[in-house]
């Protein structure tokens, strides 16, 4: 059960990276990256995303957010916020009932949803998801850009960049430490390229085994793991599972994670989602890990 | 022949009045009053214009005709089947149907975008109901043959869609499991609209050729002897029935029970003679499925309960005080 | 009418669900000829298997004949369209599973499907027919039961009605009384009788008791292994010679003092000696 919500919370913070949606012409417009995105003059903003909704805090315009999903809870102030449904199921007649000006949701969110807003003359915009820090900041900017917050945004990212060369140079100077990134448990599922948890394992030296294996997030067997004895096992808390999981690799004696203890456990509400706090965080907190 | 007329203007005055509270009941509660003037006026820009107009009519409709459909088909196939346990879905449609929902939001989500779904379910669907027609025809379209060829292609086509559960990435199948549990509120409005106008027509033709299906159900023997050909007879009905409820599956998913609790309690109330039984099970069924519907997206809004869970829980408990309470259930 | 029904070297039966290969056919009914007329009371008797269902099957086309044809009234039986030939021959099946409910007036109303107009609506003439077959049939105080709730004797007189609305000129019965007590058994073949003498409707009855189809028959068919072993009058079918060599087992004719038909008597075997 935690697995499936777990995974369920990582469809906020994933898409398949192959395909690009394109939306129809007008303000409703294209999220690619590098297109001309106009300003929008809004006062009533829904998220549909729970790292929507943490951005729309860090960028200081929570007041003029109307409605969020039950899922968003970072920042601890969105709860108050009202409810207009799951993340899978946002519930039209509340979403039209609250008039919003701009509908913000990402791509993992249903075309059919997005469609029927659009039909109803609701304006919403989709954002690709970022994974890699690239994309992430880049997706904020965006988002930024239309709420007219750019120089905050800017502000952010700088700092976080700071923060991340300071973690770099002060980790910078380990060997190579095998880690494998868990992040579900039957089946095993880890993550490879292109995604966030990889890119902070790999900023602070440390080297991914999944890393060449593939890309995005995909399963892996258990034996693959016990071949490449990782030196370090984060393992991403799913609810009970992940007790289980923990004993299950306790098992294996002979791995090197596990005679030196360094198994870890992630609270995946602090790691996953790609915003740049998250990113920041969830950076300093595997540092601090595997070092 | 006043008990029938009787019955008949009480199911509409049923059915107009659980319309009405479809579309006055939700999250945004709305009066009498207010959903005249709305109704009065298409053209409205407020919030509660458009959630009339472009959210609860549609989905009120849809819930009427799927809900219409379904129980009349569950009718035609106890009739076939000579079974009053049947259902709309034994006959495997249901499995084909999902096969295509998933192979579609697979591969064809991206080139079809919004109409996959209903589009390559009913393929699926259809794709099922020839393989049974095809196979039961070996058995000259004998109960048992059918029945047999439906579940055992019901059961081939599951494992294969557990089989792509099992492989694809976790985060695909949400819609998809979302679908199999009964939504009225994704299809676009031209699918409703086209899925109307099947089943309603469709009904027609099944109201037109009623009094064959009674004669259906006295066996082939006494059949043929009577003048119908059983299974030409059979075939037709089998066809007719189940082109509706892939209309059906293909805009709604999966909704279940009510193409078998609606026949049962209709055959109850008005006897087995097929000429009244449909229509009234027609009109019951859409009866059901708005109320069903209605509660489904309001007792915990925002958030929604799949309506195939509503149907499944209240055909359950009926199904079970109807059949502990019953004295008459000899046969059954 | 002489030549009412003639079957000329009508061969038939099943084919049989076996697992490999073609279906092999099973024949049951090996060249059979016969001529019946207008009005006659014809009993099919033989033992099990003998052909005398698969015949009737064959009459009311349920079955298609491998070889011969049928001529009723004249005509190649399967010229007949389904509607016309319902209106004309009539046929009461051994078992009729009812899986549904119908209330007893509905289900003999349902027998009048071959004259009913394109909705399938009853007319007055409909109803008119049924209450005049089930005065027939003494089954008027039934009529607003459901069908599954009455008793053999009772179904099988609904079944009967049933059958007699579609105002048949040919009546094809499969064992009418085989599980009645001798009251019903009486009662019903009387009926039929009546009707047979009465309005001239001819009879083709299958029965196991001989000593019935011999009260009541104008002439027997004795069947044996898809053959015509013997047709004639019951004093020339029911011999001992003729009954112990079909059904092999060893019987007593005398003759019924009323009546002076034929009448069949049993002999147990059990404390003979093996031979």
């Amino acid at each position: 059960m935690g697995t499936l919500f777990f995974l369920i919370f990582l469809i906020g913070c994933n898409q398949s990276p192959s395909h690009q949606v394109t939306e129809s012409p007008s303000d409703q417009v294209t999220q690619s990256p590098g297109h001309r995105v106009t300003r929008l003059p809004v006062q009533r903003i829904i998220s549909l995303a729970p790292s929507i909704t943490e951005q729309l805090y860090s960028l200081g315009v929570e007041e003029k957010i109307v409605g969020v999903t039950i899922f968003c809870t970072h920042p601890a102030e969105a709860k108050i916020k009202e409810k207009i449904g799951t993340y899978l199921e946002p519930n039209l007649e509340k979403i039209v009932a609250l008039k919003p000006d701009l509908v913000l949701a990402t791509e993992s969110q249903k075309k059919e949803t997005v469609k029927k807003l659009k039909d109803l003359g609701i304006k919403i915009f989709v954002f690709k998801e970022g994974e890699t820090f690239k994309e992430i900041t880049e997706q904020f900017l965006q988002l930024a850009k239309i709420l007219g917050e750019e120089k905050r945004a800017k502000r952010i990212i700088t700092s976080a960049e700071k923060e991340i060369k300071k973690i770099i140079a002060r980790d910078k100077n380990f060997f190579l430490l095998k880690v494998f990134l868990q992040l579900g448990s039957e089946p095993l599922i880890t993550a490879g390229e292109d995604t966030f948890l990889n890119e902070m394992v790999e900023l602070i030296g440390g080297a991914n085994i999944a890393a060449n294996l593939g890309k995005g997030y995909f399963r892996i067997n258990r034996e693959k793991v016990i071949q490449e004895d990782p030196e370090v096992i984060l393992i991403v808390s799913m609810g009970e599972t992940t007790e289980k999981e923990l004993k299950a690799w306790l098992k294996f004696k002979n791995l090197k994670a596990v005679r030196e203890k360094k198994i870890y456990l992630l609270d995946a509400d602090k790691i996953c989602r790609p915003t740049v706090t998250c990113f920041l965080e969830g950076l300093g907190t595997i540092s601090k890990l595997i070092r | 022949m006043k008990r029938k007329i009787l019955l008949f203007v009480s199911l509409f005055f049923l059915l107009f009045s659980s319309f009405i509270a479809s579309l006055i009941l939700g999250g945004e509660k709305i009066s009498l009053r207010c959903l005249l003037t709305v109704l009065s006026n298409p053209a409205g820009e407020n919030p509660i214009s458009t959630i009339v107009w472009r959210i609860r009519l549609p989905r009120s409709l849809l819930a009427l005709m799927v809900g219409a459909g379904l129980a009349t088909c569950g009718c035609v196939f106890q009739g076939i089947l000579r079974n009053p346990l049947a259902e709309p879905y034994t006959l495997g449609i249901s499995g084909g149907a999902a096969l295509g929902a998933v192979l579609g939001e697979i591969f064809f989500s991206h080139l079809l975008g919004y109409y996959s779904l209903p589009l390559t379910s009913f393929l699926g669907a259809l794709f099922s109901i020839f393989l049974v027609y095809f196979f039961a025809s070996q058995k000259k379209f004998n109960p048992t043959g059918l029945i047999l060829s439906g579940v055992i292609l019901s059961f081939l086509f599951s494992s294969f869609v557990l089989l792509i559960f099992a492989l694809i990435r976790p985060e695909r199948f949400h819609t998809i499991i979302l679908w199999l549990m009964g939504d009225l509120s994704a299809a676009p409005t031209e699918i409703i609209r086209i899925v109307s106008f099947c089943i309603i027509s469709g009904f027609v033709l099944l109201v037109f050729l009623s009094r064959k299906l009674d004669i259906l159900t006295l066996g082939e023997e006494k059949a043929t002897s009577l003048g119908v050909e059983p299974e030409s007879g059979k075939k037709i009905f089998f066809l007719l029935a189940s082109l509706i409820v892939s209309a059906c599956v293909s805009s709604a998913g999966m909704i279940a029970f009510v193409g078998l609790i609606v026949p049962h309690f209709f055959r109850w109330i008005t006897g087995t003679e097929h000429p009244t039984l449909l229509p009234a099970a027609f009109l019951g069924g859409a009866i059901f499925l708005l109320l069903a519907d209605t509660c489904a997206r309001t007792i915990i809004y925002p958030v929604e309960i799949p309506v195939g869970v509503i149907t499944g829980i209240i055909g359950g408990i009926f199904f079970l005080i109807f059949f502990l309470k019953s004295k008459k259930w000899k046969i059954f | 009418m002489e030549n009412f029904l003639v079957a000329d070297n009508l061969t038939c039966g099943y084919t049989e669900e076996v697992p490999h290969r073609h279906l092999p056919k099973r024949e049951v009914i090996k060249n059979i000829s016969l001529s019946l007329g207008e009005g006659e009371f014809i009993g099919m008797i033989g033992p099990n298997g003998a052909g005398k269902t698969t015949f009737l099957r064959v009459l009311t086309r349920i079955l298609k004949p491998w070889k011969g044809k049928i001529f009723f009234q004249g005509k190649n039986l399967e010229k007949f369209s389904p509607k016309q030939l319902a209106k004309e021959i009539a046929f009461l099946p051994q078992n009729i599973e009812i899986p549904f409910p119908f209330s007893v007036e509905t289900f003999i109303l349902l027998g009048r499907y071959p004259y009913l107009d394109y909705f399938g609506r009853f007319n007055f003439q409909d109803e008119q027919q049924v209450k005049k077959m089930m005065e027939l049939t003494d089954t008027v105080h039934l009529k607003d039961k459901k069908i599954n709730t009455l008793s053999g004797g009772e179904r099988q007189r609904v079944f009967l009605a049933q059958t007699l609305v579609q105002e048949p000129k040919l009546l094809l019965l499969d064992e009418p009384v085989a599980h009645l007590d001798i009251g019903h058994q009486i009662e019903i073949l009387d009926l039929i009788k009546r009707l047979n003498q009465e309005k001239n409707l001819t009879v083709i009855a299958v029965f196991h008791d001989l000593n019935l189809a011999s009260e009541y028959c104008d002439r027997l068919l004795l069947l044996n292994e898809g053959k015509i072993y013997k047709n004639g009058q019951p004093e020339e079918v029911l011999t001992y010679k003729n009954l112990e060599e079909v059904y092999k087992t060893v019987v007593i004719v005398s003759k019924n003092p009323l009546s002076s038909k034929p009448h069949v008597l049993l002999v147990p075997q059990w404390d003979k000696k093996c031979n």
